[in-house]
């Protein structure tokens, strides 16, 4: 039996220790999400959806902004619906010693609104059954809890899914936190891809059934939180037409809402919306990464003026 | 609790060491352990399934009991039928009632009289298949007195809630398993290396067969109609090795987890898709279940005896029980009948037990006949497997009649390298492996032991590396 015991453990340490190893690897190239729980405690934040994940640039702003290092901890629109887990989880990522400090808030009618369906009151969200609620230190390298149960590839792509253009296309977390997304684009692939999204949405606006007050509050107080450590900006991103219909369908009164919100809180509305056709984007939602630079690089003057 | 989830991975390591180290030298506590142990493993799912069980349990000790002390043949046959109604009543309504409801409905629309259904919801406890028809063997066997009841509760609780096998077979006799609870267990090296040696087959089959074709079979046949005819065979091709994966796996697993506790389990699968006829698939494929239905079914109906009339309605009758014993849908019925219809001209032309050996017993390689003959049997299983996956018959229909086209000789949309190249390491393993009672189980021994240390290792290394998407084990569902 002994012999039994002192192999088997020698076998599945030696498992382990291997396993260990390939988790070791995981990086940018992993996941959109993966890295962002694997850096330290922030100072600076950009927080919203996957629009912000993707269309503000963090090293624009860093540049055009002096002494700021702003990381962006935005993530997605089922992931990071204004609510309590994303709260919790923004509390731990910012350094608690941060003062003076500027953050981003990113705000659509998705991430204040309520699905159809959905049992919301101020404590329990979807969303914490996600990695969102579950991944207690988003600040640990490598983060395990992560890993093992919201990773959602196969462990070899960890090994595999590396060089930025896998497939041709480029799919990487920067170490601030950005997802670049370059895709292979050609007008027609980008006018389909344009195409099947507005289709998606146009279903995904039928599983909601408008604003959320709960989601709201929460909104509120996450701005009311930020307001502790520094300057909050509400950000609205450029979308396309079709999308922009779909918004307003689901929420006409959005931007005179986050308007008074505004008012209320005393926190500047950077509404971008209007020159929505100056913009180009991958999927009719999503900037592009020189669109994204161009208004990463707008929000920061508006920030700088506003600073002045 | 799955076997390839990490609350098993912490239960079966607190298990083994309680049951060889602390509970060892006393029989009784030691099945009192298993009992419990099992209890635990079925309540993870849901707590309220253990009532059944119990139920199940203490009807069925009883009436053995009572089985034994009688002589009246009447109240034997009254308490077997108790027996019978009981187990097969609680089926009936957990996995049935819904089905008949449905369809009685369904059946009088059709002649013009609408009635409102009473359905209910309700859920199917996991497992209730499998423990059912293994309480039953033990009273059925008690009452035409080929077994002897046994008076030790806690060893017939043991026996019937053995977690290893409770929730997916394979379906132990009273006769193998139950004496296995009266005897001091006795810890053997071997034994349990060969457990580990077949768990670790049994998890490579599930998580790196199994789970990675079920993400592309689920992707096709939930969109078949955006595939030509390769991809939709492709499909049905991959889910012939999922399900083969999946329920093989399992009882890979469970086997070698009863040997870890020193148990000795049948086998359920022996190679099915190297079989050179459909009788021959039968006698490889889920053992448990069959033998069952032989035994109990067959026989009792009179089996291969009497007219070609008679044989060609056993046949029948035991290929639509045992598809509807899969599930409340008329896929696993036409799935059942399928396969009778394919067993047929073996029977007619009384060939249906020429295949008995393993093929290419003594060579490396089959002959031209053998090829043709596993190649047949796998593509018209392929074909019945479709109806076994899909949603509906009409489901079926539609995806074999969209395979009937000439976009059949185009290339596949959907190419996954990566898995066309696991599964042809994983039938040239089953293979070499064909003699064997699982295919790893001697296949490397002439190497030296580092070598073969190394090659578990590796196979280990690609569980990690290639797991497909954690998926609960298809026949839990039956």
């Amino acid at each position: 039996m002994k012999r039994f015991l002192l192999h088997i453990v020698l076998f599945l340490i030696i498992l382990i220790v291997s396993g260990f190893i390939i988790l070791c690897q995981a990086d940018g190239h992993t996941d959109a999400f993966y890295t962002k729980f694997t850096t330290k405690k922030q100072n600076a934040l950009i927080i919203g959806s996957s629009r912000a994940a993707q269309g503000i640039q963090p090293k624009v702003i860093n540049n055009l902004i002096s002494n700021l290092s702003i990381y962006n901890y935005a993530f997605s629109r089922v992931h990071t619906p204004y609510g309590k887990p994303y709260l919790s989880s923004i509390q731990k990522k910012l350094d608690p010693n941060t003062s003076n400090s500027i953050f981003l808030v990113e705000v659509n009618p998705w991430s204040i609104s309520k699905q159809k369906g959905e049992e919301l009151d101020s404590t329990y969200f979807e969303e914490q059954d996600s990695f969102l609620g579950k991944v207690k230190n988003p600040n640990s390298n490598p983060n395990l809890t992560y890993l093992l149960n919201y990773y959602n590839g196969r462990n070899v792509e960890i090994l595999t899914k590396k060089g930025k253009n896998y497939h041709g296309e480029t799919l990487f977390v920067h170490s601030d936190g950005w997802f670049e997304v370059k895709l292979k684009d050609s007008l027609e692939r980008t006018t389909s891809r344009i195409k099947s999204t507005v289709k998606s949405y146009k279903n995904i606006r039928n599983e909601y059934e408008g604003k959320s007050n709960v989601r709201m509050a929460f909104l509120i107080k996450t701005i009311q939180f930020l307001h502790e450590h520094g300057s909050v900006y509400l950000i609205r991103l450029p979308v396309n037409d079709d999308m922009l219909q779909i918004e307003n369908s689901l929420m006409p009164r959005f931007d005179s809402d986050i308007m008074e919100l505004s008012r209320m809180l005393n926190t500047p509305y950077i509404n971008l919306m209007p020159s929505r056709n100056n913009y180009e984007y991958t999927d009719g939602h999503h900037l592009n990464y020189e669109s994204g630079q161009e208004v990463s690089k707008i929000i920061a003057e508006l920030i700088k003026k506003e600073k002045l | 609790m799955l076997f390839n989830s990490l609350d098993f991975a912490v239960f079966l390591p607190i298990v083994f060491v309680l049951y060889w180290f602390v509970t060892q030298r006393n029989l009784k506590i030691q099945n009192i352990l298993i009992l419990v142990s099992s209890y635990v493993f079925y309540g993870w799912w849901d707590y309220r399934f253990l009532a059944l069980i119990t139920f199940s349990t203490v009807i069925d000790y009883l009436i053995g009991l009572q089985l034994a002390k009688s002589e009246d043949q009447s109240k034997r046959k009254l308490l077997l039928w108790t027996s019978i109604l009981v187990n097969i009543g609680f089926l009936g309504f957990f996995k049935y009632y819904n089905f008949f409801v449905d369809n009685f409905v369904e059946a009088f629309s059709f002649f013009g009289n609408e009635i409102q259904p009473n359905t209910l919801y309700i859920i199917l406890p996991v497992g209730i298949s499998f423990y059912t028809f293994q309480t039953l063997s033990y009273t059925i066997d008690i009452y035409k007195r080929k077994l002897k009841p046994t008076s030790d509760f806690v060893a017939f609780g043991a026996f019937v809630s053995f977690f290893p096998q409770l929730v997916a077979g394979p379906i132990e006799r009273a006769t193998n398993l139950l004496p296995q609870f009266y005897k001091k267990r006795e810890f053997k090296y071997n034994n349990a290396v060969d457990g580990l040696r077949q768990i670790l087959w049994g998890l490579f089959k599930k998580i790196v067969i199994a789970d990675n074709c079920a993400y592309f079979v689920n992707t096709i046949f939930d969109n078949y109609t955006d595939y030509g005819a390769s991809t939709l065979f492709l499909g049905a091709v991959f889910f012939a090795f999922q399900i083969y994966g999946d329920f093989s796996g399992y009882s890979d697993i469970a086997i070698g987890t009863s040997r870890l506790f020193g148990f000795n389990l049948k086998q359920n699968f022996a190679f099915p898709y190297f079989s050179r006829d459909i009788a021959e698939f039968w006698r490889r494929w889920h053992i448990s279940l069959s033998t069952w239905f032989r035994d109990y079914v067959y026989i009792p109906l009179g089996g291969s005896r009497g007219s070609i009339w008679n044989q060609i309605r056993n046949v029948f009758i035991i290929f639509l029980v045992s598809g509807f014993w899969h599930g409340a849908n008329w896929t696993f019925i036409v799935w059942g009948g399928l396969n009778a219809l394919y067993f047929l001209p073996l029977l007619i032309i009384k060939r249906n037990r020429v295949h008995t050996n393993v093929v290419a017993e003594f060579k490396v390689f089959p002959n031209l006949k053998e090829c043709f003959g596993m190649l047949f049997t796998f593509i018209i299983t392929v074909i019945a497997w479709v109806f076994f996956r899909a949603d509906s018959v009409s489901h079926a229909t539609q995806y074999l009649s969209r395979i009937v086209d000439v976009s059949f000789f185009n290339i596949p949309e959907i190419r996954p390298t990566f898995l066309f190249v696991l599964i042809f390491i994983f039938i040239l393993i089953e293979w070499a492996g064909r003699r064997q009672l699982y295919a790893i189980q001697t296949l490397w021994f002439r190497f030296p032991r580092i070598i073969r240390l190394f090659i578990y290792y590796l196979i280990a290394m690609t569980i990690f590396l290639y797991g497909g998407k954690e998926q609960e084990f298809i026949y839990f569902q039956f």
